[in-house]
């Protein structure tokens, strides 16, 4: 069996993507779903406004989702972008775009999820049921972004939300001290999106959490949706575990059984 | 069509920080599930040895049953005194395929004139000459890893002065390879590695626009990264199938002078 031919043995909702960039173009977004045989995608932001997004930014990035999705059909799963900077505005955000079948909450940089109007902005959402997708980056190199937060973070804001759900995104980036952050947190899964490629991390991801804490998603269109999902074929472990991290798990933390096409 | 599988670019051996899945029945297990015919490698103790051409022995003894498929790079520190010994080595065995130089980790400008005369003997002994940018992710490595990659202004100096030798690039983001102010054309001698490059979701697609396809090779780091991702890009890449079965391993055969 071909290496395609065994990926199609899988459904594959990507829990991780942007459209920014090349996936700007909507019909070259939808063309990469059709291709990939994509049976959904989540949208959490087109960045707009950088690493501290205005008010207007952020309005602009959640209204470019809306039109995604009303473009291409239910297979896009919109997540609603907000920047805790603006509480008021966040609570405002996440109240609209729940009305507008916006079904989870995604932070990235703008602020540090110890950061006080970050749990207001947090309890808000879980509050109607919605998972918290964060970025998380531990960085041994390089300058961070000024309110990046680490998953150590990430650790203290489940804590505080033990009923909520969170998705940690990237693992934290260097896998070992992500993976490790947040092991004892029940409520947070994690996905391995992105270009960083290091053996290891689904598998410790899975050893630490076990297969329903572990999600596929790839950072499209930043990163190649092959060279992401490849990474769990590759692992040695049975289907039915790849099938959870591939699709399962993101179905069972956005109740989507029914809306996946 | 029999397609030739080699896989340019795995990283063997004891890892410092982190252990790989890289003994012996390790490697086998590896080619069978990628199913690679042959295979170039580095060991890590080829890399960060003092004395490179001791790690490198280590390398080659500790995989020695393996001979007939799995070829090393010797990795040359220009600093170290026996560079030329160690060129001599390379030349006399035939696992030994190329010389691989480091100079984010050995900390050397390419421009130095003793790459020069480097470059100028390992073409003269017919031995390919690989420049690698990096070995570890830039942004995860951990904090007592000091990588300094060349400036794309350098590679690109590097490659005008390197003439007739073979040359291989590995390791390279495809963003600094769509950087490098170089026309491909003109450097009939000079080899890319695509198998580890940080695609985006266009990357492999639009590769044979700007790049000719029948000088690009496929290493996929394993077992350090993550191979399967890497090959089902190349899979599910829009390319003919002739170019790539090329990249997959005819291309190789022919940098490698393999027969």
């Amino acid at each position: 069996m071909g290496l395609i031919e065994e990926l199609q043995r899988f459904r594959v909702i990507d829990a991780h993507a942007h459209n920014w960039s090349l996936f700007a173009d909507t019909a070259y977004l939808s063309e990469c779903l059709d291709r990939f045989a994509l049976r959904g995608i989540v949208i959490l932001s087109n960045l707009t406004g950088g690493y501290d997004p205005t008010p207007k930014e952020i309005v602009q990035s959640n209204e470019d989702t809306a039109r995604l999705r009303d473009a291409v059909g239910e297979r896009i799963l919109p997540f609603c972008y907000v920047n805790a900077a603006y509480p008021e505005h966040a609570l405002a955000q996440i109240d609209y775009w729940g009305g507008q079948g916006f079904c989870a909450l995604k932070f990235w940089v703008s602020q540090h999820a110890t950061d006080e109007r970050t749990s207001v902005v947090t309890e808000a959402a879980l509050a109607r049921g919605w998972p918290v997708l964060y970025h998380a980056y531990y960085r041994p190199h390089g300058e961070a972004p000024p309110n990046e937060a680490p998953p150590l973070e990430i650790a203290e804001l489940a804590r505080r939300f033990p009923q909520g759900q969170f998705i940690m995104a990237h693992m934290g980036a260097q896998f070992e001290h992500g993976l490790r952050a947040i092991e004892d947190c029940a409520n947070v899964a994690v996905d391995y999106a992105g270009s960083i490629n290091e053996n290891g991390a689904y598998q410790l991801g899975l050893e630490l959490l076990g297969p329903e804490r572990v999600i596929f998603g790839t950072d499209l269109p930043g990163a190649d949706y092959y060279v992401n999902v490849g990474r769990v074929l590759e692992l040695d472990v049975d289907d039915e575990v790849k099938q959870l991290v591939l699709a399962g798990n993101i179905e069972r933390i956005l109740g989507l059984q029914s809306h996946v096409v | 069509m029999i397609v030739t599988v080699v896989d340019s670019g795995l990283l063997l051996g004891p890892c410092p920080f982190r252990t790989i899945p890289s003994a012996v029945a390790d490697v086998l297990a590896l080619r069978e599930a990628a199913g690679f015919d042959r295979a170039v490698a580095m060991g890590f103790r080829s890399l960060l040895y003092f004395d490179p051409i001791a790690g490198l022995e280590q390398d080659l003894a500790e995989y020695e049953s393996l001979a007939e498929w799995l070829h090393f790079y010797a990795v040359l520190n220009p600093e170290f005194p026996q560079w030329a010994e160690l060129l001599q080595r390379a030349s006399a065995d035939r696992r030994l395929v190329a010389v691989r130089l480091v100079p984010a980790l050995h900390h050397y400008g390419l421009d130095a004139p003793i790459v020069g005369e480097i470059v100028g003997l390992a073409g003269e002994l017919q031995l390919p000459v690989n420049l690698m940018a990096r070995v570890f992710d830039d942004r995860v490595a951990p904090r007592f890893v000091d990588q300094q990659v060349p400036s794309m202004q350098q590679v690109a100096n590097f490659l005008t002065r390197c003439g007739e030798t073979r040359v291989i690039l590995s390791m390279f983001y495809f963003s600094e390879l769509q950087a490098l102010p170089v026309d491909w054309a003109s450097l009939p001698n000079v080899y890319v590695d695509f198998g580890c490059c940080k695609p985006n979701v266009a990357s492999l697609d639009q590769l044979r626009q700007w790049f000719p396809l029948q000088r690009a090779l496929f290493g996929t780091g394993a077992p350090f990264y993550y191979w399967q991702g890497s090959r089902l890009g190349l899979a599910g890449a829009r390319m003919p199938d002739e170019a790539r079965s090329g990249i997959l391993g005819r291309n190789a055969l022919e940098v490698f002078a393999w027969d």
